[in-house]
């Protein structure tokens, strides 16, 4: 299993009890994907990163549902090989 | 996969991305029970100011950094207004950290200049150009949001006269600047023409009351007015 997180330097320099808004899945569960897929849009304060496959593997799970907020540190999804 | 299906007879924006995240902190700073107080202020001073400035260093200098450093001044004499409603209590931040509303094609943003205190007008002009521009662009990193302990909401060039915005939560107040227009004001007894521009501060009542933050908005006239670097 591989954990899916929102990348570090989404969280440089943020304040302690910051929080990121999973604003769009790209992907559902089940589905294969390629490293480096776009699996989500993410929201910090007002800015938007994109959260990409670490390797290529089925998404076992999405842990985060669209529209809802995150700390630092939530995995968003599981990545079986 | 949040794909709205769109009738024929409209177009349906979604409340999601940027414009849902506007959505909540309106309404979160919509909650404080707020007052607004307006305040007429003399600007043919600063725009003799911002023209000479604009000599001096080689760049456009706008009304606003001008308006910032007035406000950064003011906020340190009055630190009530550059304060914070949390859940500890009002906390009064000791830096004046500036938020300044932009707008963007995504929607609205507010940008922090931080330490305002200790910037002069050239430096507070720079850095609201580069944090506009990374904003507009998307390339802000969060943390250019954050640490807000007072906002400006400058419409002057949507050619309103004035405004109420809309606290940015958790601060305790917003200032609201209206487009600089020529008026008719009485001088010396007589009748002369002035530029004038309405400013409106909105306040949470909570953290302050009201003869205090009126004396918060009639001494930053005074700065505005004076237009000191």
């Amino acid at each position: 299993m591989t954990d899916v997180q929102l990348q570090n330097e989404a969280w440089e320099d943020t304040e302690e009890d910051t929080e990121a808004l999973l604003d769009e899945w790209h992907v559902k569960a089940g589905e294969k994907v390629d490293a480096g897929q776009l699996l989500a849009s993410v929201i910090v304060a007002k800015t938007k990163f994109e959260v990409v496959a670490p390797s290529a593997g089925v998404v076992a799970e999405l842990k985060v549902q669209a529209q809802e907020n995150f700390p630092r540190g939530t995995v968003l999804a599981t990545l079986s090989a | 996969m949040s794909q709205v299906e769109q009738p024929s007879d409209r177009h349906i924006v979604p409340m999601s991305g940027l414009r849902g995240v506007i959505a909540k902190a309106m309404a979160t700073g919509w909650q404080a029970p707020r007052v607004a107080l307006g305040l007429e202020v003399g600007m043919d001073a600063p725009i003799t100011r911002a023209r000479a400035l604009t000599a001096e260093l080689g760049v456009k200098i706008s009304l606003t950094p001008l308006i910032l450093a007035a406000l950064a001044r003011t906020l340190t004499q009055h630190p009530r207004l550059n304060a914070l409603v949390t859940a500890r209590g009002i906390e009064e931040v000791h830096a004046v950290n500036l938020a300044v509303a932009v707008d963007t094609p995504a929607g609205l943003v507010a940008p922090v200049i931080r330490d305002a205190q200790a910037k002069s007008v050239g430096a507070l002009a720079r850095e609201l150009t580069d944090m506009a521009e990374r904003a507009r662009a998307g390339t802000l990193p969060p943390s250019g949001y954050q640490k807000g302990t007072f906002t400006l909401s400058n419409l002057g060039a949507a050619g309103i006269d004035w405004l109420t915005p809309v606290i940015n939560p958790p601060q305790v107040a917003i200032l609201g600047v209206g487009r600089t227009r020529e008026a008719v004001i009485v001088r010396d007894g007589a009748p002369a023409v002035a530029r004038v521009a309405t400013l409106t501060l909105v306040f949470d009542h909570r953290a302050i009351d009201g003869f205090p933050a009126g004396l918060f908005l009639r001494d930053l006239g005074a700065e505005i007015a004076a237009a000191r670097d």
